[in-house]
């Protein structure tokens, strides 16, 4: 199928593909050039993307104020809406066809409206992540009812006032496992108590101190599930205590998996645009930028979750890079590094770095400079940065939190021992 | 209540609908119960979706005869109902000289069935046919013959159309206990009643429970081994192209593991390590088994990243008998009792099941006419997965519920949810397994709410009682 060749198809400027936070923030900044014909397409009927059904403290970096999730993505909604930005919802992107050599892209929608095709110059990917089920978490047992993930709960809870279960267990301490005992305690669910398989936890310790006395339920550290009981439903949960070996028990019909986040970047699949093996979302360059010309990504699509505001953040920065690219019209030679990472740095976004605009002016910005996430929460060690053989950084680090993202202070890398045929390893060291 | 009918399936996995569908041809009484909610819940449900040419067999069984046999009929069967199906080929690679002269041996059980294309080939070979295969094997077995398919829409297929040729279908009916009676046999269930002229026993794992009942103890099942399958991700969809697998033991040929492309881009990992079950209803995936699988097929795929691919995982039970061979009988104390004791591959296997249960039903004093009405086809579920751009839009023009996509991962619409429904799905796992929603990498972490909505909107319940499975499994308590 070649959509491009359609002779139907609608012709754009830019494409935004994804409603969420950071799609509706770039709508926001292309809408400031009205001669820009752009659009936005959103699988869900409403548009907002996962804030929708989340709780409190949105909008703190982006908007300035403190919103809910629902007011968040409604005040989002309203914004976007006023603009003349063609918004699209219920209208799922089913593919992407890049166009060969400087030709506009493709794409292929489907809604309840039909089946209809766009080219477009310009292709913002903006579709998110999501959290990883019981079953890639290799989480033992049978498979009853009765396990989610907290956007599962979340759906069920905020957008449709169900209860799933009446007691739970939390498998993981991510900063997501907050919010899902905030909606269990929202839903009258009884948490039975929190499992997190290493002895530190995910997120940062004081919070997770003061829900626990207030909710009155354990945490349980360096511990793993043994398996998940129950033929229907869940009927408990054992665990084992990874040190001293002790197994036990725990009553629940309900099993919440949370955290471990993927990026849902399925539409990149059989496409030529690179695909970072580590995320496994698109590689990008500081623009925002993949592998294949004028097809731009952001937000979680990158890397997995994290916060909505630094999407949003993102996904601005992601339109003005666009709106450069429209004005300067120059393809461009930058000698770009390639950035790598080694276990247990979980992996560092954007991918690639132009070494003449890094020494030039250095970005510090939490949204648009390099920034590494560890896969786990990690104590006094050191981050090395290497090219080759040569070290050209290093940092003692008395606390790294799985979650937090780290910018890299890139200009104070030994960047003339760079070798741009090596790139740039990120790795940790104890 | 009572219920009189001329033959009563005890059974609704693969091997007892293909009996259906078969019988169903006939002018004869046909009911068939099943004590799950909905068919192909037992050894069926854990299959790993490929279609055996039969070399594993041992020329003289009864198992090869039927695999042969399955072979041949399933031509027919995947054109008329709609199956999903893709002739990848299969490799059997062997790391050892010893390994080397069992292949030689599968070679020629196949070559005794007559199966095509068969050869051995040498590791250079081997690399160009699957760049990343373990350099190490030293020959394999290739049998261009074997593929794989859709194993779930087949079992579906004999259900809708044995159904729609007049089999009547009880779900949810347990067998409590069968009295034979001269000429006849009482069977007492949940749900009442039923008189049987005839009875075939395709209950699987618990054929031996249910043959005791009828007091015909002609065999025993032995299932005390649980062995797992893991599905991978799409990303790795493409690692290997043919069905490729590596004895486990070079003396057994029934144990080997396997990596294999699914029939929706996917790929499958499995081997026959197995362990203890805990009963007949544990189909729990222990971390044992787990590592073990990773393990085995990384020595099928030495430098392939396996372990952060896995989307889902599943266990079952294989209902082997104390015979080692498949038992397609009719009883040697009550002739009227016939069993289809089969387990995998069952489901290449199960036309030529199906057709052996109805020559010896026939042999036993059943009469049966051919039907003038008997409709051999039948249509799969209209999909986005299966149409084209264009093809999109006509099914959303016809009904718009077909643009509304559900399933993200698997690319499911409400459309296909509500046919799905309208079939005979009554559960979440029941949709998943018609349509494929929920079988993607999220596995119905997003859509799960969803589909659930739709199955209650169209059965006209609360969401409340919709279940994962039938009973007691409920999504939301």
């Amino acid at each position: 199928m070649n959509p491009t060749s359609h002779k139907e198809s609608v012709s754009l400027d830019v494409a935004i593909v994804g409603g969420g936070p950071a799609g509706i923030s770039a709508g926001l900044e292309l809408s400031r050039r009205t001669s820009l014909k752009v659009a936005l397409f959103e699988r869900e009927e409403q548009l907002g993307g996962i804030p929708r059904f989340c709780h409190f403290f949105f909008g703190m970096r982006d908007r300035k104020r403190v919103y809910s999730g629902p007011a968040y993505a409604r005040k989002l909604s309203a914004l976007i809406q006023e603009t003349p930005i063609q918004i699209h919802t219920g209208a799922m992107v089913m593919n992407v066809v890049p166009g060969s050599s400087g030709k506009a892209h493709g794409l292929h929608v489907l809604s309840p409206r039909g089946s209809e095709f766009y080219s477009s110059r310009f292709i913002l990917l903006t579709t998110g992540c999501f959290e990883s089920s019981r079953q890639a978490r290799h989480i033992p047992g049978s498979r009853p009812a009765g396990i989610f993930t907290t956007g599962t709960l979340q759906q069920l809870v905020n957008l449709r006032s169900l209860r799933p279960g009446r007691r739970a267990v939390i498998i993981g301490s991510e900063h997501v496992a907050l919010s899902s005992v905030l909606t269990l305690r929202r839903a009258g669910v009884s948490i039975a108590g929190m499992v997190e398989e290493h002895q530190e936890l995910q997120t940062y310790d004081c919070p997770v101190e003061m829900i626990r006395r207030f909710c009155g339920f354990p945490v349980y550290r360096d511990t793993s599930v043994k398996k998940i009981l129950g033929n229907e439903r869940v009927e408990g949960i054992e665990l084992l205590r990874k040190k001293s070996g002790e197994h036990f028990l725990m009553d629940c019909d309900t099993v919440v998996v949370t955290g471990k986040f993927r990026p849902d970047s399925s539409l990149i699949e059989n496409t030529p645009i690179e695909q970072d093996t580590e995320t496994c979302g698109p590689v990008v360059d500081m623009d925002f930028k993949t592998s294949v010309p004028n097809i731009y990504a952001a937000g979680n699509v990158l890397r997995g979750a994290d916060m909505h505001d630094l999407c949003a953040l993102e996904g601005r920065s992601a339109a003005r890079s666009i709106i450069k690219k429209l004005d300067s019209n120059d393809a461009g030679t930058e000698t770009s590094i390639s950035m790598k990472v080694e276990s247990p740095v979980r992996y560092v976004v954007p991918q690639k770095l132009d070494q003449e605009r890094m020494l030039k002016s250095p970005h510090r910005k939490l949204f648009q400079g390099p920034a590494v996430q560890v896969e786990k929460t990690l104590k006094n060690g050191i981050m090395e940065a290497w090219s080759g053989m040569e070290k050209i950084w290093e940092r003692r680090f008395r606390k790294l939190i799985a979650n937090n993202r780290y910018p890299l202070p890139v200009e104070k890398f030994d960047w003339n021992r760079v070798d741009p045929r090596d790139g740039v390893l990120i790795r940790i060291t104890f | 209540m009572t219920k009189a009918t001329d033959v009563l399936i005890i059974g609704g996995g693969v091997t007892g609908l293909s009996v259906a569908r078969e019988l169903s041809k006939y002018n004869v009484h046909v009911t068939l119960v099943e004590k799950e909610t909905d068919v192909g819940w037992g050894q069926t449900k854990a299959s790993y979706a490929i279609r055996h040419p039969g070399a594993r067999w041992a020329p003289g069984t009864l198992a090869q005869q039927m695999i042969a046999e399955g072979n041949r009929l399933m031509e027919q069967i995947i054109e008329d109902l709609d199956i999903e199906f893709k002739r990848s080929g299969e490799l059997v690679l062997a790391f050892s000289k010893e390994e080397l002269e069992s292949l030689k041996t599968m070679k020629r059980h196949a070559e005794h069935i007559k199966v095509e294309g068969l050869e051995i080939i040498g590791n250079s070979e081997i690399m160009r046919l699957e760049p990343n295969v373990n350099p190490a094997a030293i020959a394999a077995l290739y049998m261009p013959t074997a593929g794989i398919f859709n194993p779930f829409d087949l079992v579906f297929a004999f259900f809708e159309n044995a159904r729609e040729n007049g089999v009547e279908m009880m779900m949810d009916t347990r067998v409590k206990g069968i009295i034979p009676e001269r000429n006849k046999f009482i069977v007492e269930t949940n749900r009442g009643e039923i008189r049987a002229d005839y009875i075939v026993n395709a209950a699987g794992l618990f054929a031996e429970k249910i043959a005791g009942m009828a007091g015909v103890r002609d065999f025993k099942i032995t299932y005390t081994a649980k062995a797992s399958c893991l599905i991978l991700d799409s990303l790795l969809g493409g690692t290997v192209q043919h069905i490729v697998t590596a004895l486990n033991d070079p003396k057994a040929f029934l144990r080997y593991k396997l990596a294999t492309p699914t029939f929706h881009g996917k790929m499958l990992i499995y081997t026959s390590f197995s362990e203890p079950a805990k009963g007949i209803e544990d189909r729990a995936v222990s971390k044992g088994m787990f590592d073990a699988t990773i393990e085995s097929a990384k020595a099928l795929l030495p430098d392939v990243d396996l372990e952060r691919h896995v989307i889902a995982s599943f266990a079952g039970l294989t209902a082997r008998n104390d015979r080692g061979d498949f038992i397609v009988e009719a009883s040697g104390k009550n002739t009227a009792f016939v069993h289809a004791a089969v387990p995998p591959p069952g489901i290449t296997c199960s036309p030529a099941v199906g057709q052996r249960v109805v020559e010896i039903l026939k042999s036993n004093g059943l009469s049966m006419n051919e039907k003038t009405t008997f409709n051999p086809y039948r249509k799969s579920i209209r999909s986005l997965r299966k149409s084209s751009a264009t093809q999109m839009g006509e099914l959303v023009r016809e009904a718009p519920c077909f643009g509304r996509v559900v399933c993200r991962c698997e690319k499911v619409s409400e459309g296909e949810i509500i046919e799905a429904v309208r079939r005979g799905a009554t559960t979440l796992d029941g949709v998943k397994f018609r349509t494929r929603a929920g079988m993607g990498r999220c596995q119905m972490n997003y859509c799960g709410p969803e589909v659930t909505a739709i199955l209650a909107g169209e059965q006209n319940q609360a969401l409340e009682s919709i279940t994962k499975k039938g009973r007691g499994s409920n999504y939301i308590q």
